[in-house]
């Protein structure tokens, strides 16, 4: 009886484990084809799929599938502050299905968003602190860490542009600074250029940036380098900055010619990443 | 000419012996290796596969064999059609084989109607489907859950 009871706790255990009898490799294979959303959701299954969500190998591989994610901020409702939301958009059918997820205490810090830059899957976000202080935080929101990083000057900036950036030749993530100090005035004078390498724990100079470098909040990192637009009036309608994180210098994308001859494109053009391109929104019916 | 019509003879676990042209045979990766290597002029026996999977794989590979001029439409169609007949159990089969078989695309193609099938369901639905046993305490569920709240829905 006993011997019988033994077997066929062995046998339901053997069925029970039918999926997790797939090789590891196999079990990846699986697993990184869900999306963000629903293998977040998985975690509460058992202990072995929650492991499997946070080995780095897994979330390369998870990440290299990923389809494409927006991260938008809204103003919630109830409080008069930003929410902040990630949507992943997939093609089902002949149409699309958006999944969206609202960040969470857990994820990144909540309140005070004053900006975001985002590299490889990474979050990087400008908190407004006491004083007017502003703190950045790299998030990893799936595997719920962040790092604080204080902004590399004790003043308050008369412009400045952020971006965070990653390094293929030193594997490494880098935020890039850009600002002006006060002592100077606005135009016609190079900007502070400034790296905080991750892991390293200190801001570096890297000398003057590249006049009227100075960018809108909206940035991207592609192919090795952040794209970003002047805040200039006189630029704007030239040319998309970027900045090289390999080589840590800066340069310039030329507009496409219908595009150059346009000249207005309405408050803030945004860059954007589709389909492995770099993408531009602008609306030039806009007036402010 | 006379290599196209070459066959490969497979051998399953439960001896059933399956002829299966070259050109077919060479979609799993392994048997392309073997052929290189000159070693697939007896019986290729194949021990963890039944005759069953193994006839089922294939009429896979046959299928992308014979459809490799259709449009690209065409074959997701009829992968869709292929996978969707297949139950859950058979699946397991399937993917053991393909990867051992090194046969990327089924691997690709069973590999996601897995994801599919896990897709969308409540993790209590999954460990029905899958028949995996919870082995949370139920305060450590409630902390995984309220760590990861922003992916389960919420009214708003």
């Amino acid at each position: 009886m006993k011997k019988q009871k033994k077997a066929s706790n062995g046998s339901s255990s053997r069925q029970a484990c039918r999926f997790f009898q797939l090789p590891d490799a196999v079990i990846f294979e699986i697993l990184s084809r869900i999306p963000i959303k629903y293998l977040l959701q998985c975690r509460c299954v058992c202990k072995r799929f929650l492991c499997f969500t946070y080995d780095p190998e897994f979330a390369r591989l998870h990440f290299s599938r990923s389809s494409t994610c927006f991260l938008f901020k809204n103003i919630s409702p109830r409080y008069g502050l930003y929410d902040f939301w990630l949507a992943q958009v997939e093609a089902k059918g002949a149409g699309i299905e958006v999944s969206n997820l609202k960040f969470t205490q857990y994820n990144a810090p909540t309140s005070c968003i004053v900006g975001k830059s985002a590299c490889n899957g990474l979050l990087c976000l400008a908190v407004l602190e006491q004083f007017q202080s502003r703190t950045f935080y790299v998030c990893n929101p799936v595997l719920d860490e962040f790092i604080r990083i204080r902004q590399p000057y004790q003043f308050v900036p008369r412009g400045d542009f952020w971006g965070l950036g990653y390094s293929t030749a030193t594997k490494q993530y880098k935020l890039l600074q850009i600002y002006y100090c006060l002592r100077y005035e606005w135009d016609n004078i190079p900007a502070m250029a400034e790296i905080y390498t991750l892991g390293t724990g200190s801001w570096r100079s890297i000398g003057n940036a590249p006049i009227g470098s100075v960018g809108s909040s909206s940035n991207v990192f592609l192919n090795g380098a952040l794209h970003w637009f002047t805040l200039s009036f006189v630029d704007r309608s030239e040319f998309i900055h970027s900045f090289d994180f390999n080589v840590e210098k800066f340069g310039t994308v030329p507009l496409s010619d219908h595009l150059r001859k346009k000249k207005k494109f309405g408050w803030h053009p945004s860059v954007g990443v589709l389909g492995g391109c770099l993408s531009m929104i602008h609306s030039p019916n806009h007036v402010i | 000419m006379a290599s196209t019509l070459k066959k490969i003879i497979l051998k399953s676990c439960d001896g059933k012996i399956l002829e299966v042209e070259e050109a077919v045979a060479v979609q799993s990766q392994m048997i392309k290796n073997m052929i290189e290597d000159d070693c697939a002029n007896e019986e290729i026996p194949l021990p963890d596969i039944t005759g069953e999977i193994l006839s089922m794989i294939i009429e896979y590979c046959k299928m992308h064999v014979d459809g490799e001029n259709n449009s690209n439409n065409e074959l997701i169609a009829r992968d869709a059609d292929f996978i969707t007949r297949v139950d859950l159990n058979t699946l397991y089969y399937l993917i053991v084989a393909a990867n051992f078989l090194n046969v990327k695309s089924l691997l690709d193609l069973t590999c996601q109607r897995v994801a599919d099938i896990i897709k969308g369901k409540s993790p209590e639905e999954i460990r029905l489907t899958f028949n995996i046993k919870n082995d949370f305490t139920p305060e450590e569920e409630e902390e995984i859950r309220k760590k990861n709240a922003w992916a389960f829905d919420y009214k708003d």
